[in-house]
């Protein structure tokens, strides 16, 4: 299932300047998550985050957060901070949902992101050093953050893979 | 039939050490919160309250409820819940509805005396007024102590705004440039100590994590701090961490009457794995 998901564009954010490559260069952000099969006895489809973090890991922008949705009375805010990175940076000062960057947890399996730069606000990023952070934390499970580096000042095409241990098989982004 | 020395001697004894044991009494006070950063709203969380020589493990003797407050983020005393006083533990529970710093805390303010009526070694425990209204002061070859500790913990739910720390100005704080609810391995902690108000240097700081019990070491860190009251330190694991220090003073007048004085200042915390 691709999901095109349209960032927010958050009109505050005094990063989102047109960058060296221009407005006119149209980028586009493919980011697939593939989510392991675990054999446990209680599973229960993880919460994710995914944001853009610059050199010194400061917080830069939020790409998707799943978590559980669906539940009463707003109950599944109360284990968004077993994301802790995510947490710690940006989640604690949000307030939830988040239009076009919260959604539902997912099953195991291939996930994938598309972006372009006239929709989302974080491919237009002033040149610079940005990483791009997944963190992932299941109930009753484990907890696994990657980050791979995010060339948005990249003149050619770009394909960067990582492979996760435990809550994460891998994630690529792909450039272009 | 056991016979078990009454709370109140116990605490009495406890708190005396310091003063009347050669030996360095063990025992560690700790209030330490079920989880200290907390994500959504009107939460339910428990606070253990203990004097043991384990961490967190109650073995000794329980903290008394009633002289344990918590502050809400807004200023407010926050009603403890299913309050619980054990043999070794107290317990309670706290329903979180504000966003911000809780911060839960014992502060102890005791005078101690000591005297020799003929060959008898007299001890005394009160308050300033009952000391003056016994004539503690008159004593012959009175010596008087006064104990100022803060035991403290703090949860943070939602945003951790340093802001939420201030200084009352009486026995030694703690106001953190880090805030205690956001400490994660690997990183620098940055927190500024203060003595009646007053940064406080060479003041010596013992960090102890948890599940001491599963080690062979106590594996302590120790931080002093420097000319204006600042210690850094890095935690090399995570787990729950307590933390020390403790000041003994030269004489000062309070009302006319000359007191030794020890501060002690204690603090349970949580660090994170990066």
């Amino acid at each position: 299932m691709n999901a095109l998901i349209k960032s927010i564009c958050r009109p505050l954010s005094l990063l989102a300047l047109p960058g060296a490559l221009g407005a006119a260069t149209q980028r586009e952000l493919r980011i697939e998550i593939e989510l392991p099969e675990l054999e446990v006895a209680e599973y229960h489809r993880p919460y994710v985050a995914v944001w853009i973090e610059n050199e010194r890991r400061e917080w830069v922008d939020n790409v998707a957060v799943w978590y559980d949705t669906e539940l009463r009375n707003r109950e599944g805010e109360t284990w968004l901070k077993d994301l802790r990175q995510w947490w710690r940076k940006s989640g604690r000062d949000l307030s939830l949902p988040v239009d076009g960057v919260t959604g539902p947890t997912r099953p195991p399996g291939r996930h994938e992101l598309r972006f372009d730069s006239e929709s989302a606000s974080f491919l237009n990023l002033s040149p610079g050093t940005y990483q791009l952070v997944v963190e992932v934390a299941r109930e009753v499970g484990g907890r696994e953050l990657l980050r791979l580096p995010l060339p948005l000042n990249a003149t050619e095409a770009v394909n960067i893979s990582e492979s996760g241990s435990h809550e994460i098989a891998t994630v690529t982004l792909s450039l272009n | 039939m056991k016979h078990y020395p009454s709370l109140k001697l116990a605490l009495a004894l406890l708190l005396t050490a310091p003063f009347f044991a050669l030996s360095v009494q063990a025992h560690r006070q700790w209030i330490l919160p079920s989880t200290s950063v907390i994500s959504g709203s009107d939460l339910w969380i428990g606070v253990d309250a203990a004097i043991s020589n384990d961490l967190f493990f109650a073995n000794h003797v329980a903290m008394p409820p009633e002289s344990i407050e918590v502050l809400a983020p807004d200023g407010t005393l926050l009603e403890k819940q299913f309050v619980q006083r054990g043999k070794i533990r107290t317990t309670f529970e706290l329903n979180l509805q504000q966003q911000g710093t809780y911060h839960i805390r014992r502060k102890g303010s005791t005078l101690f005396a000591r005297w020799q009526e003929g060959e008898e070694n007299k001890r005394w425990r009160g308050t300033l007024e009952e000391l003056k209204t016994e004539g503690i002061a008159d004593k012959p070859g009175v010596e008087i102590f006064r104990s100022l500790s803060r035991i403290e913990t703090s949860v943070v739910v939602g945003p951790a705004d340093i802001d939420a720390f201030e200084l009352e100005g009486e026995g030694l704080e703690l106001l953190p440039e880090t805030h205690p609810n956001d400490l994660f391995v690997g990183e620098p902690v940055r927190w500024r100590f203060f003595q009646d108000g007053a940064p406080v240097s060479e003041l010596e700081l013992t960090f102890v994590r948890g599940n001491d019990r599963f080690r062979n070491q106590v594996e302590a860190i120790t931080a002093v701090t420097d000319a204006d009251g600042w210690i850094e330190v890095h935690f090399p694991k995570a787990g729950r961490y307590w933390m020390e220090g403790a000041l003994r003073l030269d004489a000062t007048q309070i009302d006319g009457i000359a007191m030794k004085r020890s501060y002690t200042y204690v603090r349970t915390f949580e660090v994170f794995p990066e």
